[in-house]
């Protein structure tokens, strides 16, 4: 594949995630502060973001694991998930958390479960998109080329 | 100039070039769209990185009302609160006691407290593509502290911290303001000692612009905000543009 396809091919699959509703455009936010001074930023703050969480996750599923529930551990967990997905603008991980958090409010451990299932899924979705859409652009920059602006209308 | 990715223009959004903090200079390049000059300085030196990280303090949870939404992490910790951070601190300690006798004319003093990683990864980036760079301070807590130490132009305030959260500590501060010493946060748990022996600035007379940042849920409303005594609020996530509305408006 030459250089032109690659980046249409990146333009095409990063377009996809926006209309998958996977990324909503605080993404657009965090490309715009990518730039010379800062050319890794959104790959820096998105493994930030993949660390904090695996940690979260791992946490949640202990807590929830417990033979009594104690929702003051979960949901903390469940708001900080929330307000990173948000702020990197991974919509469908923020969504599955705000559902999450309304079941820990009601101290349904059974509707808990599930949320914690829901949000794993989406996460897992985004983290592997995301991980491709590095490696495109890895790809384009080995050929020499330069990553293309996302131009979308919204 | 641009060697590596070509300006993003995304939604027609272009920076402003009236939108002038006084720091920056905008140039137009060839593709239409507009550069922030000093973000091509930034490695050189212009803006110079001059955060300091004020480490979490272990201590008592505040939130024992279920209206707070502070969260109950440490509420099995039991001790004083205080700042494990003395030693990092203490060599950036000149500096700052320099920087505030130069107030006047140097940049505008911004404490960001938050205690979510990747989100003070994104405004402080966010910060320093509109000029500024500014302290940050994890929890309720240490903003007390820093604020004691250091005067602000200006103070974003997340709601929803672990130790102290956002709309308390923004009500001692309010506190602080009115009568002068800070009675009601050592009453409420924050270290006597470091509140006493760390004030080596002189208060300012000026009211302290304290912006909420809020997830805009029932705990976290703005009349919660405003209520506690926050001047405004951003509603997360935060975005360039509502972080240069809020400079606009509250930094001269």
């Amino acid at each position: 594949m030459d250089l032109v396809q690659m980046q249409k091919s990146l333009q095409d699959y990063t377009k996809s995630l926006f209309l998958e509703g996977i990324l909503d455009s605080q993404f657009l936010q965090l490309q715009q502060l990518q730039d010379e001074s800062n050319p890794d930023f959104v790959s820096q703050v998105v493994t930030l973001f993949f660390q904090d969480s695996d940690r979260i996750l791992n946490d949640l599923s202990l807590s929830l694991g417990q033979q009594v529930v104690d929702f003051k551990k979960v949901d903390p967990h469940v708001h900080q998930l929330k307000g990173s997905s948000s702020s990197i603008g991974a919509q469908r991980v923020k969504n599955a958390c705000v559902v999450f958090r309304n079941f820990c409010e009601q101290q349904n451990v059974e509707a808990c479960h599930r949320c914690l299932q829901q949000v794993k899924q989406e996460y897992y979705l985004v983290r592997n998109r995301l991980e491709t859409l590095f490696k495109l652009e890895q790809q384009i920059v080995a050929s020499g080329g330069m990553i293309p602006a996302v131009e979308l209308g919204f | 100039m641009l060697t590596t990715s070509p300006i993003k223009l995304i939604n027609g959004f272009v920076a402003d070039p009236s939108n002038n903090t006084g720091q920056s200079e905008i140039v137009q390049v060839e593709n239409g769209g507009y550069v922030d000059e000093t973000k091509l300085e930034t490695s050189s030196g212009h803006c110079p990185e001059s955060a300091h990280q004020y480490e979490n303090g272990n201590g008592r949870c505040f939130s024992k009302e279920s209206e707070s939404c502070s969260s109950s992490q440490a509420s099995s910790e039991g001790g004083t609160l205080e700042m494990e951070s003395e030693l990092t601190v203490s060599s950036q300690r000149e500096e700052e006691k320099a920087e505030t006798n130069l107030k006047e004319s140097s940049k505008p003093k911004i404490l960001l407290v938050e205690d979510n990683k990747i989100n003070i990864m994104v405004a402080k980036s966010m910060m320093k593509q509109l000029g500024h760079t500014m302290d940050i301070a994890n929890n309720g807590v240490e903003a007390i502290n820093a604020i004691n130490r250091s005067s602000y132009d200006l103070v974003l305030m997340d709601v929803c911290m672990p130790v102290l959260d956002g709309l308390k500590a923004t009500r001692l501060i309010r506190s602080y303001e009115e009568s002068g010493n800070w009675n009601a946060a050592i009453e409420a748990g924050v270290d006597k000692e470091i509140l006493e022996n760390e004030q080596v600035c002189v208060r300012s007379t000026n009211r302290l612009p304290i912006i909420a940042m809020t997830a805009n849920t029932l705990a976290e409303s703005s009349e919660e905000c405003y209520a506690n005594g926050m001047d405004s609020f951003i509603s997360k996530p935060v975005t360039l543009q509502k972080l240069r509305e809020c400079l606009q408006q509250y930094l001269h």
